[in-house]
């Protein structure tokens, strides 16, 4: 941490922050020396366009990750609602009716995750893997091999959209994240619902205790989840303009890197949405450096994965030579007394 | 059993501390190696360390332990087990999903000869003739959690037997078993006696030692205040030893209560731990609950404030009628403050206060929105009226000593209107301080009428602060003492079954 940070209280960034911001500043500098162009404004904005599903589903499993639970099946039900979305516009139902229904299919869905995870007592971890095939498996029953495609001019390119025009003007999904990030913010740091969830994750016996009813909260978290992939399904389905079966693979992952990289406990009780918001930003960043400098997708992913176990170690290692000091500090008192 | 000839164990002023509390001070014990040695006390008074002691769990701090002669320490934990020495804990300390013959196994290697493999076969033939000789009839196979607790002891003590035994050390073996389980343990204690294991035997149910053993040592606060011989004493000189002092109902002139009934439980059942309880609660009054660990008392509080699931019963509040469920108890104005409050009461990696909101959101929230503002102020004033001693409100609750912990974890109900206090152990791990200021709020209450009901294995703080006791056992109560009836002799008869009613039940 630079001395301005760690002296001026003003300034002061949180400490799950850090990691994020030096991955971001690192890429960004990095993703600078392969094209003057990497850090123009208008091109950092047109790419977002891309990181947004992942954005929005990552803001979502916060609330759930924060709760000691992970919906491992996000991108599976993302691609489910899309499925139910391109099967009724091919029947003819009108376009508006599909993305109501889509959004629908991801609440039931978030829901049946919850109610498996919570009412017969089974790990999360386990439950949503079970449902990520499932969900994906019925995705192929519904789409088959086939492309649904031929949406209404109205209705695609989403992300091509404007909602403040110029250069650089401010695209619709981006608009909508930044909109989202504060309803989050909001809920997650400002409201009840939002405390305890934090305090369910920190302590699931306390809060009963303290009459939180625990289960609720956490259920509640499941159809979050399940309802904002219903949401980014109608998004993809509208920046791509088709639908296969396989959309959105793997974007869980993406989703899940970016709230632990965030600084949420994987093991619940603690987290922040402003880290989920960096670290985004910082996947992003290190992803589109890595392509500007012209190396390939499977070391991008790899590059990730490292940053995502840096980031969680370095932390654990710090915290294990606190603890180790301060427990021979304590034996020294001890030996001092007798 | 004659002259007490060979000492095989003898331990000279040994003395523990625990931080700044001594737990033991300057023990003398000894034990001959035909004897059936048992030691009491109340809880607390260091039973427990004195044989994690003598096992070589717990180091001393002061003092010679000499076994078989030569003094007894140790480098790693494979002396320890080799030693001839074995403890046997009151809840099993094995692996549940390993079968018996794996949890006999996991210190004990079977080998062929040259081989390096393990004889799984020799293993389970000596396992089994084990299990024979204690009179065992289950399966080696079976999975050690399949087993009834009664059981699980056996197989503890068949892994004690698989190594040379010398001393036997069973710390309260019988709480949680059935009459006909326990005669069981004890002939089986009596035959490793019999064939040259000296025992060491700690219990609470002072029929049982008065039954098994040859002498008793009853310590109090860590000193030893008397051995005697079975044979010369009986069950009401070791409960005045054990008690040591006569304060039978203090102050009961000052105990007054309304006399309106605030909380009425009637036939409460919660399956396994509470059966059948009623009784009623006044305004303004204390009312205690005695009895043994694993009595059922937490459990009953538990079910009172809709934790756990009632199979028959009701509780009901003379103002706010029947009460099924946690969120119903809390807005009918009762709380309840756990015994375990790192696990149960607080949220230790959270600030104290969010710890302190968390139960008046109501209070400080408009519409489900968060007021900061409020927050902080409604914080403070519980902060300033319990004197917790903090840095900041925003510190976590893990820094804070066990004394203001119990604070934060009392006055987190408090801004409400609180008619009917369920605490738990309110003074465990709690500093001297810290303790008669809670002792002070709980009588300021009653005074201003809220109705109490206080678990407490310290029997001081339940007799000087209960204007009425009910003791527990066994999941049910075991009688009931007011006024001057009121006295740790008392308490301790009902809770260990020696009499069986005081009045009304």
């Amino acid at each position: 941490m630079s001395p301005l940070l760690k002296n001026n209280p003003r300034f002061k960034v949180p400490g799950y922050l850090v990691g994020p911001i030096l991955i971001l500043i690192i890429a960004m500098t990095y993703g600078s020396l392969g094209s003057e162009y990497f850090l123009d404004p208008s091109s950092i904005i047109f790419n977002t366009g891309r990181y947004i599903e992942i954005g929005l589903l990552a803001l979502a499993l916060t609330f759930v990750i924060i709760n000691g639970d992970i919906d491992l099946s996000v991108a599976s039900t993302l691609a489910a609602s899309a499925g139910v979305l391109a099967k009724l516009f091919e029947s003819g139902v009108p376009i508006f009716w599909c993305c109501v229904a889509s959004i629908f299919t991801g609440l039931v869905l978030g829901l049946i995750n919850g109610l498996i995870v919570i009412k017969l007592g089974l790990p999360s971890l386990v439950v949503t893997l079970a449902t990520l095939a499932l969900y994906r498996g019925l995705t192929q029953v519904i789409l088959g091999d086939g492309v649904v495609a031929n949406y209404p001019e109205n209705f695609v390119g989403f992300d091509q959209r404007l909602v403040i025009g110029g250069n650089p003007g401010l695209p619709a999904p981006l608009a909508l994240f930044i909109v989202a990030a504060i309803i989050f913010y909001y809920i997650l740091h400002r409201s009840n619902y939002g405390i305890k969830n934090i305090m369910s994750g920190s302590n699931p016996s306390s809060s009963n205790f303290s009459g939180i009813s625990v289960d609720r909260v956490r259920l509640l978290a499941f159809a979050l989840s399940g309802t904002v992939a219903g949401i980014c399904a109608v998004m993809i389905t509208s920046r791509l303009g088709s639908t296969i079966s396989n959309v959105g693979l793997g974007l869980e992952l993406l989703a899940i890197t970016a709230v632990v990289l965030g600084g949420t406990d994987i093991f619940g009780g603690r987290g922040a949405i402003s880290g989920t918001v960096v670290a985004l930003f910082a996947i992003m960043a290190v992803r589109e450096a890595l392509v500007i400098q012209d190396i390939n997708g499977q070391v991008q992913d790899a590059a990730i994965g490292l940053l995502l176990i840096l980031t969680v170690l370095v932390p654990q290692i710090r915290s294990y030579y606190v603890e180790k000091r301060n427990r021979r500090k304590r034996f020294n008192e001890a030996q001092a007394r007798t | 059993m004659g002259g007490f000839t060979i000492n095989v164990l003898e331990c000279k002023s040994v003395s523990k501390w625990y931080g700044d509390a001594a737990v033991l001070k300057s023990v003398d014990f000894d034990l001959a190696q035909n004897e059936i040695h048992a030691i009491v006390g109340e809880n607390g008074a260091g039973k427990s360390t004195l044989v994690k002691i003598i096992s070589g769990l717990v180091p001393v701090d002061v003092g010679t332990i000499k076994f078989e002669g030569s003094d007894r320490t140790f480098s790693n934990i494979r002396e320890i087990q080799n030693s001839g020495v074995a403890l046997i804990h009151q809840e099993p300390r094995l692996f549940p999903d390993l079968s018996v013959l794996e949890n006999v196994c996991v210190d004990y290697q079977v080998r062929d000869g040259k081989s390096k493999r393990f004889n799984w076969k020799k293993a389970e033939g000596e396992t089994k003739e084990l299990l024979a000789q204690l009179g065992c009839s289950f399966s080696v196979h079976s999975p050690v959690k399949a087993l009834s607790v009664a059981d699980q002891q056996m197989v503890d003590m068949v892994s004690a037997l698989r190594k040379k035994l010398k001393l036997l050390i069973v710390d309260e073996p019988t709480a949680s078993l059935t009459p006909s389980e326990v005669a069981r343990l004890f002939e089986t204690i009596r035959k490793l006696n019999a064939s040259g294991v000296a025992i060491i035997f700690i219990g609470h149910r002072l029929e049982e030692v008065l039954q098994l053993s040859d002498r008793i040592t009853v310590l109090k606060d860590g000193e030893v205040v008397a051995v005697k011989k079975t044979s010369e004493t009986t069950e009401d000189e070791l409960i005045r030893l054990m008690v040591g002092r006569n304060i039978s109902a203090s102050s009961t002139d000052s105990k007054t209560s309304s006399g309106q009934t605030s909380l009425k439980v009637s036939n409460l059942e919660s399956p396994g731990y509470v059966a059948d309880v009623s009784f009623e609660v006044n305004r303004g009054e204390i009312l205690g609950i005695g009895g043994l660990v694993g009595a059922g008392r937490s459990e009953l509080l538990e079910t009172i404030f809709g934790l756990r699931k009632r199979s028959a019963g009701e509780v009901i509040s003379t103002k706010h009628g029947s009460i099924k469920k946690v969120k119903r108890a809390i807005s009918s104005g009762i709380a309840l403050v756990p015994e375990d409050r790192a696990h149960n009461g607080l949220f230790l990696n959270r600030s104290i206060n969010e710890n302190l909101v968390i139960t008046n959101l109501k209070l400080t929230s408009r519409g489900g929105k968060r007021n900061f503002g409020k927050e902080r102020e409604i914080g403070q004033e519980l902060i300033e009226k319990f004197r917790v001693k903090l840095s900041s409100a925003t510190q976590l609750v893990r820094e804070l000593s066990g004394g203001n912990q119990q604070k934060v974890s009392l006055a987190k109900w408090l801004k409400q209107e609180i008619e009917i206090l369920l605490i738990d152990e309110p003074s465990r791990g709690v500093d001297v301080g810290s303790k008669s200021e809670i002792h002070q709020f709980l009588n300021n209450s009653a005074k201003d009428g809220m109705s109490i009901i206080m678990v407490s294995s310290d029997m001081r703080e339940l007799i000087e602060l209960s204007h009425r006791i009910i003791v527990m056992r066994n999941g049910r109560i075991a009688g009931e003492l007011s006024g001057s009836e009121i006295s740790e002799e008392a308490v301790l008869r009902l809770a260990s079954g020696l009499a069986t009613a005081g009045k009304g039940h």
